[in-house]
């Protein structure tokens, strides 16, 4: 277990409760108990919460909120009673025993309006509705634009459908289609790879999924590969070094972007087992520079 | 922890009279017991007071509505933060999203407890509020509301993954990032976040706006 995944665990969890019992972090209870400096990191870690939970708690409402809060409140209690005054008199006068605000501000309000008056309000305020309903009915049915998304909703769907979505039998890498092809230059993508279509799975669009085996017990990965509906933000244009998720629920992952395209690399395991995944450049090269050689 | 239906509390009791007219006397209690935590954990959401007030009195409004249905008075302050939490996410839903590329997290980030001890530093005086708030103003919705859901609602994370309806290893991946960028920021012996410099000047620091730019560019 890395430092990084360490301490991502220490942040997660709260000081004394009895989270380390959970399965999932059984990895990191057994690092706290053999490793004196995993220890030591997590008293600091606390330390520093308890500083800013205390600097987060150390400011004062504005004077007189209380006040003002209640002046507001009551005043809602008093709409509330003259709405109920609003109604044919019959039932404007009638106590209501489950709600005492109400009560309390009806007897505030003024006696029953006339029934004439009350007629003409009732026309008034059935136009006012009709034409609200309408514009609402037309904001409804109006095309909003899809709603950019970010590098880590992609990383949250991806790994919650890889999560959920059990590996079955697929369809053999070489009836893929073309246009989401994975670029084999790029990413280890063993001949033998199985892929599978999956409908709605991130974005509005659906998603080519890759099951990739690099050996027989090696190590595994699922390859999705989506075209957006929405467009997505904040990815790079080639595959990160290193994945962008701390190795939590078993898995690890990283995203990146080429033209329409958006892909997500799901690994289970760690770090270790991601990067075997890449095609890493040689010497000093940059991916960059790999990318720049492998298209040109 | 529960979800913001309240428990049960008391529906037929007196009145109180308070600055605006009459309002019931539990409500009442509510409002000088708890208005502080109240606002205090909307203003850390919000990030500016006019926002916090609106956030606070919602969430007082609707527990007029549903006082009835409030039964047990110990559980009504956290109710009141789940309701508050919950009307900052309404307010905020229609908002685009924002990348948060350069959060990471960074074990450099955790003070050496000793270090900042033999330094005689104050705990808490050591944290300017304003800077506090200005750092907490640079994480995207995203990483906020779960680190302030840590800190106020005292969530462990798999409460905060169920009631934000997320895997728990992304929210394990969301506080120890926006903690990490908060004890980069705050704490001594934390390794302040790269900042941008433009025309010689630390817009980072000055408008927390360029931070998010920041995190965009990155």
């Amino acid at each position: 277990m890395s430092d990084r995944d360490l301490l991502a665990a220490l942040d997660a969890c709260r000081p004394g409760e009895s989270e380390w019992d959970d399965p999932a972090l059984a990895n990191v209870a057994r690092r706290l108990d053999a490793d004196p400096a995993a220890r030591q990191l997590r008293s600091r870690v606390e330390y520093a919460d308890r500083r800013l939970e205390a600097a987060l708690h150390a400011m004062q409402p504005p004077a007189g909120l209380a006040d003002c809060l209640l002046s507001r409140l009551a005043a809602a209690g008093s709409q509330s009673g003259a709405a109920a005054s609003d109604t044919p008199a019959n039932e404007a006068n009638a106590p209501n025993s489950s709600n005492d605000l109400a009560v309390e501000a009806s007897r505030a309000t003024p006696p029953a309006i006339g029934g004439g008056r009350w007629r003409r309000r009732a026309f008034v305020a059935s136009g006012v509705v009709a034409v609200a309903a309408t514009v609402m009915l037309a904001i409804h049915l109006w095309p909003e634009p899809p709603q950019p998304w970010t590098a880590e909703q992609v990383l949250d769907a991806a790994i919650g459908l890889c999560t959920r979505d059990a590996r079955t039998d697929g369809n053999p890498l070489a009836e893929a289609p073309s246009d989401r092809m994975p670029s084999r230059q790029l990413i280890k993508v063993p001949a033998n790879t199985q892929w599978r279509r999956i409908e709605d799975a991130m974005a509005g669009s659906d998603a080519i999924a890759y099951y990739i085996d690099l050996a027989p017990g090696g190590p595994r990965a699922t390859l999705l590969v989506v075209s957006p509906a929405a467009p997505v933000s904040g990815l790079a244009d080639y595959p990160p070094s290193q994945p962008a998720t701390p190795t939590t629920q078993g898995v690890c992952a990283a995203a990146w972007q080429e033209g329409d395209l958006v892909y997500v690399l799901v690994v289970e395991g760690g770090p270790h087992e991601y990067k075997q995944f890449l095609r890493p450049p040689g010497g000093d090269w940059t991916w960059q520079q790999w990318r720049a050689r492998v298209q040109g | 922890m529960s979800d913001d239906r309240p428990e049960q509390a008391g529906a037929t009791q007196p009145q109180e009279s308070s600055p605006g007219g009459t309002v019931p006397a539990p409500l009442a209690q509510l409002v000088a017991e708890h208005h502080a935590a109240v606002y205090r954990y909307a203003y850390r959401l919000c990030g500016s007071a006019a926002d916090a007030e609106d956030v606070t009195q919602q969430a007082f409004l609707i527990a007029h509505e549903k006082l009835d249905q409030v039964r047990d008075a110990d559980r009504a302050g956290h109710w009141l933060l789940v309701v508050a939490r919950n009307v900052f996410l309404k307010m905020r839903r229609r908002r685009v999203p924002m990348p948060a590329g350069g959060l990471e997290i960074d074990i450099n980030s955790v003070p050496d407890r000793t270090s900042v001890e033999s330094a005689g530093q104050d705990d808490v005086d050591a944290i300017d509020t304003e800077r506090l708030q200005a750092a907490i103003d640079e994480l995207p919705d995203e990483f906020r509301v779960p680190v302030l859901m840590f800190y106020f609602e005292e969530a462990s994370y798999r409460d905060i993954a169920e009631q934000l309806d997320l895997p728990p290893g992304t929210v394990m991946s969301r506080l120890s990032r926006a903690k990490s960028h908060l004890r980069n920021r705050l704490l001594a012996g934390g390794r302040p976040t790269p900042r941008r410099i433009d025309n010689g000047h630390d817009t980072t620091r000055l408008d927390p706006t360029a931070a998010k730019r920041q995190f965009k560019s990155s």
